[in-house]
């Protein structure tokens, strides 16, 4: 059996098999305390033949010239977090896991894909690409977190954040991630580079989801002025700032 | 009238479908059958705005030349290949509606039938 690999069987029919690669057998083994209740050890060298969906690594690892390596979680080549301890990575695995879980195909819900950064119960998304404002440490002096998920639904006037896969956090030694079911959704910003008019920024916005309530909200928003265009990582930050209403870090 | 599907007596309606948002003359159409995003300059979403299959073609352009300080015959073309792209875009109702064709997405499966979440393709 591969040693750096879990499997997990997740689903309302436990139907979805998701491969989690760690970076040391130390890792290895707290995941695999953490989400004992859903490993599937029988499926491991099947999956192992493709790449992993996630990769977590929570050992911090000297690099060349000095530098070091912070834990963190990646998905494909996308770095979804990265932390200066583990807690936080373990955090945005399960949530990403939560979602895995939760959501069914053609469940009737409006599944919407963007970046989330919230403060308290107030979010803002974005479409600004990773590896931008990934643990960008000014959002999080002002209190600011992206919320790592798998995929958010619109609920009327607010959004749902489904939760993180129940885990054994006891076990582990670590406290379990805070989790809000609803977020009340303030702004949305897009990446421009090309000075987008409103109506193309809506057009590229909406294309996050399948669901006309998401289209709806989508320009409901943009006709109160709560979608800015941004052209870069400072553009997005201070955007964020401005609409979750913090104050900008001294 | 150049040469079009639509003569000046069409009255071309919108699919039912759809959910419109207007901005600075620009439109953005969500269409629900198909999920698709469709954005439209201003003199498409003038058009659009008019496909209520009430209006005819040579209503449209007798408004928008007005609307656009334009000439009749300039409008007249710009009117029809409004009409010709939303025509292509499926938008409008048409007698024979064509198929709307899909794209499935085949998910890894594994060797007892359950699905497996992979690894994104790089982009």
């Amino acid at each position: 059996m591969r040693a750096d690999l879990i499997v997990l069987r997740l689903g309302a029919n436990r139907d979805l098999l998701v491969g989690v690669q760690a970076d040391s057998s130390t890792s290895l083994a707290t995941l695999r305390t953490l989400f004992a209740d859903w490993l599937d050890d029988t499926m491991v060298d099947e999956l192992a033949e493709l790449p992993p969906a996630f990769e977590v690594h929570l050992t911090s690892a000297a690099t060349t010239r000095g530098r070091r390596t912070l834990p963190h979680l990646r998905y494909g080549r996308e770095v979804l977090v990265r932390a200066d301890h583990a807690t936080p990575v373990l955090h945005a695995l399960a949530s990403v896991l939560g979602g895995i879980h939760e959501r069914r195909p053609d469940d009737g819900r409006a599944w919407v894909h963007l970046r989330a950064f919230a403060s308290g119960d107030q979010m803002v998304l974005t479409d600004i690409a990773h590896p931008h404002l990934v643990n960008d440490r000014q959002l999080l002096a002002a209190g600011v977190n992206e919320v790592i998920h798998w995929g958010l639904v619109v609920d009327g006037d607010a959004l749902a954040v489904p939760a993180p896969l129940p885990a054994r956090w006891e076990a582990v030694g670590i406290d379990p991630p805070d989790h809000s079911d609803n977020v009340r959704l303030c702004g949305l910003i897009a990446h421009d580079r090309s000075r987008l008019s409103t109506a193309a920024l809506l057009a590229q916005l909406s294309t996050h989801s399948t669901s006309s309530h998401w289209f709806t909200m989508a320009a409901d928003l943009t006709e109160r002025a709560q979608v800015h265009a941004v052209s870069d990582r400072s553009g997005a930050r201070t955007a964020v700032l401005a609409l979750l209403g913090c104050e900008s870090p001294t | 009238m150049a040469h079009s599907s639509f003569t000046p007596d069409s009255r071309p309606l919108a699919i039912d479908d759809t959910e419109t948002a207007l901005f600075e003359g620009e439109a953005v159409v969500f269409r629900e059958a198909t999920k698709s995003i469709h954005r439209l300059n201003a003199s498409a979403a003038a058009v659009w705005v008019c496909c209520d299959g009430e209006t005819t073609v040579a209503d449209m352009i007798a408004e928008l030349a007005e609307v656009f300080a334009t000439v009749e015959h300039e409008t007249e073309r710009v009117v029809l290949e409004a009409l010709e792209q939303l025509a292509d875009l499926d938008l409008l109702v048409r007698p024979n509606p064509n198929p709307i064709a899909t794209v499935t997405q085949v998910d890894d499966t594994a060797s007892d039938g359950s699905r497996i979440i992979g690894c994104p393709p790089d982009t």
